[in-house]
């Protein structure tokens, strides 16, 4: 994907951008990973997510929340285009856990992909339903009702 | 357990996950030196030239598909094809026929995508029924429908007629689903020819094409972007359902879906000032924003069904209701 890039040769801003990436990579990269379930991928896409950050560098207000969302939305594209291949890509970088750990994060890997991604916000990242909601692009009942009806499948899944 | 202790042991799980090392990140200089042309590395559709025979008719003006490599490494084979501005889907028409507008079913899976300057053109394989678009900016990645109309959408789903026309505007990023029926649990994942078999052609068009394309199938242009519909068919659905749309207007949105929800991916987004369904067998229309005015049958209606949670004025339609006609129209 191209993407379009200001000139950020300038040392403020590239200093200002190069702090924000050292300071948000990691924690990045670990919410990428709980959504998408794969260390590589969660890697890949939080640096998308700053290339795109340095793309629009200069006409974004709040950089640290515009990256996350960008991150939050590659992760959602991210699993709608591998729902069919989501066995081999879950395969190919399989996270192990501790066993009593280990059950319920494959039932949340076997949640459809907006349920992961709701959930890993809500209960990883501890972000209010009013700011998934925001983050998501959906209304606050969706968010509620994706959390409930959520909760309810990994029931379902862990009985 | 209750939702306490499962949320308590899916944070855990998700902290256990998140704590794994995280290697040291490449420099920023050295990540802008990379230029990501795609983030599915794994899929195994994506080394697969689908589109050539998808495009037939459109080969000269497409030409390979982009990918990269799950090194990271690009290759790809750009066509300059920046002055096409819309696409066309043809369908054999069948399912619902409607047009979705980011209403994310999560069942979509991608076939190919392709890049022109700011222009991406992703298509995908989903459920059956119609074409599911999605417009990304540079500042965020929203569903169409709280954008307003990013992306303009005109569709015909008359079954004699089966093209799903779209346009997007420059410096956006256009995502298309196209939906096929679903694959019965045990049978081969889909391949080429069975997409072909479904789907007769993708075709970029020029301006001049557009318009014509346009003018043909009924639609009339107005404005550079901006279109009058007068009439729109939908077909193909459970029911029949025909809406007239008067005037397109630049907010909205205003939502109506036939079936019993609008999680059943058979409805349609559209930003219009008037909406006039006549006499359909059942409808769900909801309204938001702007939208304050729903009647039936000149009567101004209530909120005839409460989600909790939804802001939105709900009016579910049957024929049993003996309703005939049901307008929506902008507040504004």
């Amino acid at each position: 994907m191209r993407v379009d890039r200001v000139d950020v040769s300038e040392g403020t801003e590239l200093a200002e951008l190069e702090s924000l990436y050292r300071m948000r990579y990691v924690s990045l990269v670990r919410l990428a990973r709980v959504i998408v379930g794969s260390d590589a991928v969660g890697e890949e896409l939080a640096q998308e997510a700053f290339v795109r950050l340095q793309g629009a560098w200069g006409r974004v207000e709040q950089p640290d929340r515009y990256v996350k969302t960008i991150l939050v939305n590659l992760c959602r594209t991210w699993i709608e285009r591998t729902v069919r291949e989501r066995q081999h890509a879950v395969a190919t970088d399989l996270i192990a856990l501790p066993t009593e750990i280990d059950e319920t994060w494959q039932a949340v890997q076997r949640l459809p992909g907006r349920y992961r991604t709701v959930l890993a916000l809500r209960f990883y990242d501890d972000m209010t339903e009013v700011e998934i909601a925001r983050i998501l692009d959906m209304r606050i009942g969706t968010v509620k009702s994706i959390v409930h009806r959520g909760l309810a499948k990994l029931r379902e899944e862990l009985a | 357990m209750n939702d306490a202790e499962l949320a308590g042991q899916l944070s855990q799980a998700f902290r256990e996950v998140a704590s794994r090392p995280v290697a040291d990140p490449p420099s920023l200089a050295t990540l802008s030196s990379t230029v990501p042309v795609t983030l599915l590395t794994e899929h195994p559709h994506r080394s697969r030239p689908i589109m050539v025979g998808l495009l037939a008719a459109a080969a000269a003006l497409i030409g390979a598909v982009v990918v990269r490599s799950q090194s990271g490494e690009s290759r790809a084979n750009r066509p300059d094809y920046s002055h096409l501005r819309h696409v066309a889907l043809s369908f054999i028409p069948e399912g619902y026929g409607l047009v979705n507008a980011g209403n994310f079913n999560g069942d979509v899976n991608e076939i190919v995508s392709y890049q022109s300057g700011d222009h991406k053109l992703e298509l995908f394989v989903a459920r059956p029924g119609s074409v599911i678009f999605e417009e990304i900016s540079d500042t965020t990645s929203s569903t169409f429908s709280a954008r307003g109309l990013p992306v303009e959408v005109l569709t015909d789903s008359d079954p004699s007629s089966p093209w799903q026309y779209l346009s997007w505007t420059e410096h956006s990023e256009l995502t298309v689903w196209m939906n096929i029926p679903p694959r019965v649990a045990g049978e081969p994942a889909f391949d080429e020819n069975e997409l072909r078999s479904l789907v007769e052609g993708v075709v970029l068009l020029d301006d001049d094409q557009w318009e014509s394309a346009l003018q043909s199938s009924g639609f009339e242009s107005s404005g550079q972007r901006r279109r009058k519909v007068k009439a729109l068919e939908m077909n193909g659905g459970p029911k029949e359902i025909s809406m007239q749309l008067e005037n397109s207007l630049q907010s909205g949105p205003v939502w109506f879906v036939t079936g019993e929800s609008s999680n059943q991916g058979c409805g349609a987004a559209v930003v219009l000032d008037q909406l006039i369904c006549e006499a359909p067998s059942y409808a769900f229309a909801f309204t938001k924003d702007r939208y304050a005015t729903i009647e039936v049958d000149g009567v101004p209606a209530s909120s005839t069904f409460a989600h909790p949670g939804y802001p939105d004025l709900y009016v579910i339609w049957t024929s049993a209701s003996g309703a005939r006609k049901l307008v929506m129209s902008g507040a504004s």
